[in-house]
């Protein structure tokens, strides 16, 4: 069988393509779960103050998200070091990690709060935002 | 034709055309680098439950 490399070109390209898109950068994996959380919160925070949420759950989205809020400044103090060469991308893949959980953390709280499909495409979103 | 658009072409013929629109629009969007990065974490660690009540607060009041 004769292969017509002109079309299989773009063709494999495309796969290339493909697979670069399917595999986030470290820095690509952390706007996309501070994306997430934006999203989530400011669903959430629509929702509160039109008065579709409980305090219960306000509370706990408040606590949950101050926690997700000190992990990101524990990975941007080390993603700064990394930047200025005094860190290792070790330091920050680690802190990142912590950040991924209380971003899941968050989703779960607010379960009641979101709908399922945006809740849904949201923890897809995070969960591809794996560390490379 | 260039070689990109003939593979997006390919691309949407067999993984079906929202795929294929989805992976034109990344293509689009430059790839997030180190300042945009620690941006948004300067952003996620500064903005509270708070400031996103009082965005949703003024929302409701202009519409």
């Amino acid at each position: 069988m004769k292969h017509n490399v002109k079309h299989c070109l773009p063709f494999s390209a495309a796969i290339a393509l493909a697979c670069l898109c399917g595999c986030a950068t470290l820095f690509e994996s952390t706007v996309s779960l501070t994306e997430v959380v934006d999203v989530a919160m400011t669903t959430w925070a629509t929702e509160s103050v039109s008065g579709r949420t409980t305090h219960d759950v306000d509370d706990k989205v408040k606590k949950a998200h101050a926690e997700y809020r000190r992990t990101a400044g524990i990975a941007l103090e080390a993603l700064e070091a990394y930047r200025v060469g005094g860190g290792s991308g070790g330091e920050y893949k680690a802190a990142l990690q912590a950040a991924r959980a209380a971003v899941f953390s968050l989703l779960d709280i607010l379960t009641p709060v979101l709908t399922k499909p945006t809740k849904t495409a949201l923890e897809a979103r995070a969960q591809k935002a794996s560390l490379p | 034709m260039n070689d990109l658009t003939a593979a997006l072409i390919n691309f949407a013929i067999r993984f079906g055309i929202n795929a294929a629109i989805a992976f034109a629009e990344r293509l689009n969007k430059p790839a997030p680098t180190l300042d945009d990065a620690i941006a948004a974490l300067k952003a996620a660690r500064d903005k509270s439950a708070d400031d996103y009540l009082q965005e949703a607060r003024d929302k409701l009041k202009n519409v």
